[in-house]
């Protein structure tokens, strides 16, 4: 499963190990859009193997996506590839079920990818946004822990709100 | 409670007061003593340490009422935005009560940060409970599913002993039973770190962060947390009224709360409402709260006023935000008429005004002198008559609008400046000797001569955008640095000729009629480009315009209303190819034309070394 990538002379590769033991070749400037990675890399320097523990492989494969997609683009900062990224990226999370929304979040969150952070939070509001609760209780299938009344004291309480 | 067994117990008191005073003591005090069972591991859960923290002469006259308590877990719900250094908090103010053995930091599933040890003073009380302290963590985790007193508290009966984990109807068990079931019926989002749940609500408006408290007990103070207020009159409110009233019952709760945990502020706020005059004294109480007033980094206010309704104007305690660093104003009044106006707005970065009125010549001196870090300022629809510009922090510079007489802009650090709309005067860009980007749109004082003049004096010019200036004809630009030249030649009705003596362009787009012509000095510059072409033309015109471009293409966009216009028949080919080194074309039409090979052929005729044709049709005609 690890990736294949073009190497040349002067990118460094590094090897990330997940959780379940898939190892991924990336090029550094790919993976050191990570925060965590990037901090890892100045650190410890010469380290070429670096251990996830807390990230599966399908969802460390998954940003990887990202990250590279995000990573060639930066060296031509050009108007339209901002374009080309804003769908590219919309196309990314449009169909995500919430198990991959769930785990994708805590891992980009675990690497500290800022952006990708920004755009999984942005697709959850979405989910949200302008919705009934009751709406918003069958998407994320939260389930009420109030004692019986208690959420109808709520609501009498916060009447404000639902006006 | 008549019975020999030890208990386990969950408390959740969930009231908050402004200053726990000492009557809320005394009747806590009296509530722990009233427990009268042993207990095995307590829960206690509540808003704040303060509730907790029994005054000392209080302590010294009571006996302790956790005699007979063996393990305590206390909950700090608001706790989660306090740094991690700020544990000794609560840690030193239950540290006077009783031994701490560990403090735990929480999130969501209950231990993500190493337990830490508590230091903390000579307890008074002596055999007491072990007590450890989670901070931030989710109430609901370890609740109890029903309960056997009448008051805010609740028990957790747990006839085993000792072992509460082994309990069949402990939650905890219940939330990984959850986990094996079916995965599409799981309730994730709940259990996501709350650092991460605030960023999400970040995104949702207030009015829903609200409505979600009746989800479950997880999300019942959660819109106490986020740092931003965002209102949108026009969303989710059956009236007028019942928006003024949430405004209202929403500042009045989060001022409650914030005086009880003053961390818990407003650092953002968003506002777009149908503005009423009737408004003004609710909006001033909001924007002057402590909530917002000495924490608010961004600020955007959004109008729309009907009538002859005055409109809102800024109260000072925003002109002189200390900490204000993003002011956004849509059809917000800058001050009341007649008023003195004083700004002081030292970490301001960027300023948004979009139909501000009352702004005149001396106010936009002022308000720039008054923003000394103002890196970006957009002023949009504007009248002045003789506007000056002056800072030296600023960086990014939009201005649509309206000057009368002339426009000057001294900013010595000035990056990028765009013009949009200056009818009128004339623009003095003296001291602006940074400028990277150069945008001029709809402007009918620019001609040759002063463009000439104005980019002589930008040496570190890369982009140059000129669009809709009508008096240009002969457009002469010598340009060591730049990369990059759009010209839009709608509003133009001259035939324009551009000559360019820019070793460095890399890029040339343009847009409007055939009556246009380029010519490279420098040479040896290869150009990408992209060629607009409105209107329908005869081939004939259309090879004279290919020809009067003359440099080399490596990559050229061409955008035409139908193929039509591109195909040359073989009687006009005995000219030369007019795209004679292009490499990469793409055609792009409005309308579609049948005749795809013979355009094909044409197309190669005017481009012999051309690598990849890409023709794209549109679905008109």
């Amino acid at each position: 499963m690890s990736s294949s990538s073009t190497t040349t002379t002067t990118t460094r590769l590094l090897m990330l190990k997940a959780s379940d033991g898939v190892t991924f070749e990336v090029e550094e400037a790919v993976a050191t859009k990570l925060g965590a990675i990037n901090n890892m890399v100045e650190e410890e320097g010469s380290e070429d193997l670096i251990c996830l523990p807390n990230v599966n492989g399908k969802f460390l494969g998954m940003v990887l996506e990202w990250c590279k997609k995000h990573a060639n683009n930066n060296t031509n900062s050009d108007k339209g590839n901002d374009e080309v990224n804003k769908w590219w990226d919309k196309e990314f999370v449009m169909d995500l079920d919430q198990n991959t929304l769930y785990h994708l979040l805590m891992a980009a969150d675990y690497l500290s990818g800022t952006e990708l952070v920004d755009l999984l939070t942005e697709k959850v509001a979405s989910m949200i946004r302008g919705k009934k609760v009751e709406e918003i209780r069958e998407t994320f299938k939260i389930k009420s822990d109030f004692l019986p009344g208690q959420e109808e004291e709520i609501r009498k309480k916060n009447s404000w709100a639902f006006e | 409670m008549e019975s020999p067994n030890l208990l386990n117990g969950s408390f959740e008191i969930n009231e908050w007061h402004e200053n726990y005073d000492a009557n809320w003591y005394i009747n806590l005090m009296n509530f722990l003593l009233n427990l009268n069972c042993s207990w095995n591991i307590v829960s206690l859960h509540v808003l704040s340490e303060k509730a907790l923290m029994l005054p000392e002469n209080l302590r010294r006259i009571c006996r302790s009422p956790f005699l007979n308590w063996k393990h305590l877990k206390c909950w700090f719900l608001f706790f989660p935005l306090l740094a991690v250094d700020s544990v000794s908090r609560p840690v030193a103010a239950l540290g006077g009560l009783f031994p701490i053995t560990q403090v735990q930091l929480c999130d969501s599933l209950g231990a993500s940060l190493p337990p830490s040890r508590g230091r903390c003073d000579e307890p008074i009380w002596t055999g007491s409970p072990l007590i450890e302290v989670y901070l931030g963590s989710r109430v609901h985790i370890s609740l109890p599913s029903f309960s056997m007193a009448e008051k805010k508290e609740k028990i957790l009966g747990d006839k085993n002993e000792e072992d509460s984990h082994s309990n069949p109807t402990n939650s905890v068990v219940e939330r990984n039973e959850d986990e094996n079931a079916n995965i599409a019926a799981v309730d994730r989002i709940s259990y996501l770190p709350i650092s991460l749940i605030l960023h999400i609500l970040l995104y949702v408006p207030t009015v829903d962060v609200v409505r979600m408290s009746v989800l479950s007990k997880c999300w019942k103070l959660m819109w106490y947390l986020v740092p931003k207020l965002q209102f949108n009159s026009n969303v989710g409110f059956q009236s007028q009224e019942a928006f003024n009233t949430f405004l209202e019952e929403c500042l009045l709760r989060r001022e409650i709360c914030m005086r009880h945990i003053t961390q818990l502020v407003v650092t953002k706020f968003k506002l777009h409402i149908v503005y009423s005059d009737d408004q003004a004294a609710l909006l001033d109480r909001f924007l002057c709260s402590p909530l917002l007033r000495d924490n608010i980094m961004e600020l955007k206010l959004s109008m729309i006023t009907r009538g002859t309704t005055v409109g809102y104007s800024l109260p000072d305690a925003i002109l002189n935000g200390r900490s204000l660093t993003v002011l956004k104003l849509e059809n917000v009044l800058l001050l009341e008429e007649d008023s003195k106006f004083s700004v002081n707005l030292p970490c301001l970065k960027y300023l948004y005004m979009l139909y501000v009125d009352y702004l005149d010549d001396h106010v936009l001196t002022n308000l720039l002198l008054g923003c000394p870090s103002l890196e970006k300022f957009e002023l949009k629809c504007f009248y002045l008559s003789n506007p000056r510009i002056s800072s030296s922090s600023l960086k990014s510079l939009e201005i649509t609008g309206y000057a009368r007489e002339n426009l000057q802009v001294e900013a010595i650090n000035l990056e990028s400046l765009a013009l949009i709309v200056l009818w009128g005067g004339i623009i003095n860009l003296s001291d602006c000797r940074l400028i990277r980007n150069l945008s001029i749109d709809l402007n009918s004082n620019i001609d040759d001569q002063l463009l000439e003049d104005m980019i002589s004096k930008l040496p570190l010019l890369e982009d140059l955008s000129l669009s809709r200036c009508q008096l240009l004809k002969q457009v002469k630009i010598s340009s060591e640095r730049l990369r990059s030249f759009a010209f839009d030649k709608q509003g133009n009705d001259n035939e324009v000729k551009a000559t360019m003596g820019t070793p460095n362009l890399v890029s040339f787009s343009y847009k409007g009629d055939i009556d246009f012509g380029i010519t490279m000095i420098s040479p040896n510059v290869q150009l990408n480009g992209s060629i607009v072409i409105n209107g329908s033309y005869r081939c004939i015109c259309m090879l004279n315009f290919l020809l009067s471009l003359n440099c080399s293409w490596n990559i050229l966009s061409l955008h035409v209303v139908s193929g039509k216009v591109l195909f040359f028949p073989e009687e006009v080919r005995i000219c030369p190819p007019p795209l004679a080194k292009l490499k990469h074309l793409k055609v792009k039409t409005t309308e579609r034309w049948e005749y795809k090979s013979e355009l094909r052929d044409s197309l190669h005729w005017a481009s012999p070394n051309l690598e990849t044709l890409l023709i794209e049709e549109g679905t008109e005609g």
